[in-house]
């Protein structure tokens, strides 16, 4: 009974965290209703929240043991209501929905809200019952994520004899550890190590990122477009069956695409809250894998570079806190592995030395030919990275939030080089480590970009509205 | 290149859709609002068909997956490889805790990823038992298609236990 129902009780516990996070950076509605709304929110921020304080505490020697979470999940809660309650209950300006034309007695977007809910209804509870029985067979899903889980699990803190030991360097002992730092909270609250378990908890991680991705943009965009587009997420192949692998990229892409959207809207609307939140599910991507840290700074990289010049100075000193705040969180386990002598197998200071790239220059076109393939492979991502691309160049075009569309176009553009570059400089034979990882590790790619499409998809349909105030974006270039 | 052809036929279908609207747009630069439908009609077309073959391959892996035990479930990862499941659980229920070991490479006629895949599959079933460099240092001993007496210091360690044709287990001498 334990095994079937404390895990669940656990996520519930990260969920009440995560909205006093919220409500304490005024970004839930008050009342029952606004709980109800934004709990794949919450829960995300939770699991981000409690996971990034658990590996600080690791690191320090405290276990993350069942109290430890539980203290955590109180602290935030707390935190957070203290928070709101300095702030008066004063929320930040939220947008108001825009306006919809009716179809007998009821909105378009009444419909399309509620066809989307039953179709993602019945997806997400088939995919929930299917989860829960599916054994763990993905390779790396074992042999480096839920073994780490479970290291954690059985140990009292870190498992340092295993992290140092050379016999187990084939695990990436470097790679961060959010992932199986939640895998283990899940593994203690059962009492066990259940791998088909641990399925189903991954499915309410992803029915969590939809949830959150509707709860950002219906305020903001028709329901007409975020339903069709968030479907196509959810139910794209390339998501759901990579997820049930126990591969760490679509958590990866989770976490990046509710961040990448939040420093979007913060880039269009202003609000510290955003930004904040922000850069903690930036700060979670970069702590689940290391391509989620090379996004992450891509993505902070590219709204410095595309803020307002009006602007300028306040924002980027926002962003400059904000970009503080992200490095602290992931400073206690990149100290520990550098105290503790364990490296990355990316020569990465050998990656900016021109004459170590001149001399294996061969491997940049099988990279490039490889990712484009992958990113164009349709029958897994659904035409999601093209759409995103247009929908950008036709919001620069009609000067719609162009300084956003150059934000997303900007980050994609880094994120695409930065993987031709980790390709270029790996130890590994480029056909075996293309053959191994290139279909995976465009994920957090085409996340980022299902955050350009329901941004800028409702910057431009915005421009159809015949009552200018009613934009959701209160400052554009 | 396939990338960009996708983009360039998504981008004149956007540019068709302006055109054709921007007879009827007050302003030139609100027709730019019928991109919108490009992202949306994509979607919608897309996820229908997706949703369908989503819901009966999760269906159909649900069905498959019931005919397997609890415990065979938590081994598929290593089954899949061919890696000796039974014998791993053999030697974890024999080791106590906090005991460590050693297991050499595995041998054989399969390719060296298979076996490679075997060895790290059969280092994860028995965590939180620590694999150890040198076989001097382990308290347990598994040769895994390995016959005994070769390749290790025999005086350390007791008579090999035998599970399985090329499956042993040897006990540090001392050990606990």
């Amino acid at each position: 009974m334990r095994a079937d129902i404390a895990p669940f009780l656990a996520d519930g516990l990260l969920a009440v965290a995560g909205l006093g996070v919220l409500h304490g950076v005024g970004l839930l509605r008050p009342g029952a209703r606004g709980a109800l709304a934004a709990l794949g929110l919450a829960y995300l921020t939770g699991v981000a929240a409690v996971g990034l304080l658990a590996i600080a505490l690791l690191t320090l020697g405290v276990p993350a043991s069942m109290p430890t979470v539980v203290a955590l999940c109180g602290l935030l809660t707390a935190a957070g209501l203290a928070a709101a309650r300095r702030r008066d209950g004063r929320l930040p300006s939220l947008p108001a929905p825009p306006r919809v034309p009716q179809l007998r007695g009821r909105g378009a977007d009444f419909w399309f809200t509620a066809g989307f809910a039953g179709a993602f209804g019945v997806y997400a509870l088939t995919g929930f019952v299917s989860a829960m029985v599916t054994p763990l067979t993905g390779f790396d899903g074992w042999s480096i994520w839920t073994r780490k889980a479970q290291m954690l699990t059985e140990s009292s803190g870190l498992p340092t004899e295993f992290l140092e030991s050379a016999s187990y360097v084939f695990t990436h002992p470097d790679y961060p550890l959010l992932y199986p730092v939640w895998q283990s909270i899940h593994f203690r609250a059962a009492g066990e190590v259940d791998t088909q378990l641990l399925h189903g908890h991954l499915w309410l991680l992803l029915v969590a990122c939809i949830w959150a991705l509707a709860y950002l943009a219906a305020p903001r965009v028709r329901a007409v477009v975020w339903a069709p587009v968030l479907l196509a997420v959810a139910v794209a192949p390339g998501v759901w069956r990579q997820l049930l692998t126990g591969f760490a990229d679509v958590p990866l892409g989770i976490f990046l695409v509710v961040g990448a959207l939040l420093v979007g809207l913060w880039l269009a609307e202003g609000g510290r809250e955003k930004l904040a939140l922000g850069a903690l599910m930036l700060a979670a991507a970069a702590s689940t894998k290391n391509e989620g840290l090379t996004t992450a700074v891509a993505v902070i990289a590219s709204a410095a570079l595309t803020l307002p010049a009006g602007r300028r100075r306040a924002e980027l000193r926002d962003l400059a806190v904000a970009a503080g705040g992200f490095v602290l969180v992931l400073l206690p386990w990149r100290v520990w592995i550098a105290v503790h002598d364990i490296g990355s197998d990316l020569p990465v200071a050998d990656g900016l030395k021109p004459g170590f790239l001149a001399d294996r220059t061969e491997r940049v076109g099988p990279a490039v030919r490889a990712l484009n393939a992958n990113l164009s492979d349709q029958a897994n991502w659904l035409y999601l990275v093209p759409v995103a691309v247009v929908v950008a160049l036709a919001c620069v075009a009609a000067r719609a939030g162009a300084r956003v569309a150059l934000f997303y176009l900007v980050t994609a553009a880094t994120v695409w080089a930065l993987l031709v570059w980790a390709y270029w400089i790996s130890p590994y034979d480029i056909d075996y480590h293309l053959r191994t990882s290139a279909d995976r590790v465009v994920t957090g790619l085409v996340f980022v970009m299902v955050a350009a499409v329901l941004q800028l998809a409702g910057q431009l349909a915005a421009l159809a509205s015949t009552d200018s105030s009613r934009s959701p974006s209160t400052r554009q270039s | 290149m396939v990338l960009l052809s996708q983009v360039a036929g998504l981008c004149v279908a956007a540019v068709c859709l302006v055109v054709l609207v921007r007879r009827f747009a007050p302003e030139p630069r609100r027709s730019f609002a019928a991109v919108v439908a490009v992202p949306v009609v994509v979607a919608s077309l897309l996820a229908v068909p997706a949703l369908r073959t989503a819901v009966d391959e999760l269906g159909d892996a649900r069905d498959r997956n019931l005919a397997l035990t609890s415990a065979q479930a938590q081994v598929q990862g290593g089954t899949a490889y061919g890696a000796r499941t039974d014998f791993i659980d053999w030697v974890r229920r024999r080791m106590r805790p906090g005991d460590t070991y050693h297991l050499p490479r595995i041998p054989g006629k399969q390719p060296a990823a298979i076996r490679s895949a075997i060895f790290q599959w059969s280092t994860y079933q028995l965590t939180p038992h620590l694999l150890v460099e040198r076989p001097q240092d382990a308290d347990w001993l598994i040769l895994y298609g390995r016959p005994p007496g070769i390749g290790y210091p025999t005086a350390l360690f007791g008579a090999p236990r035998r599970f399985d044709s090329g499956l042993f287990l040897l006990r540090r001498l001392g050990a606990g």
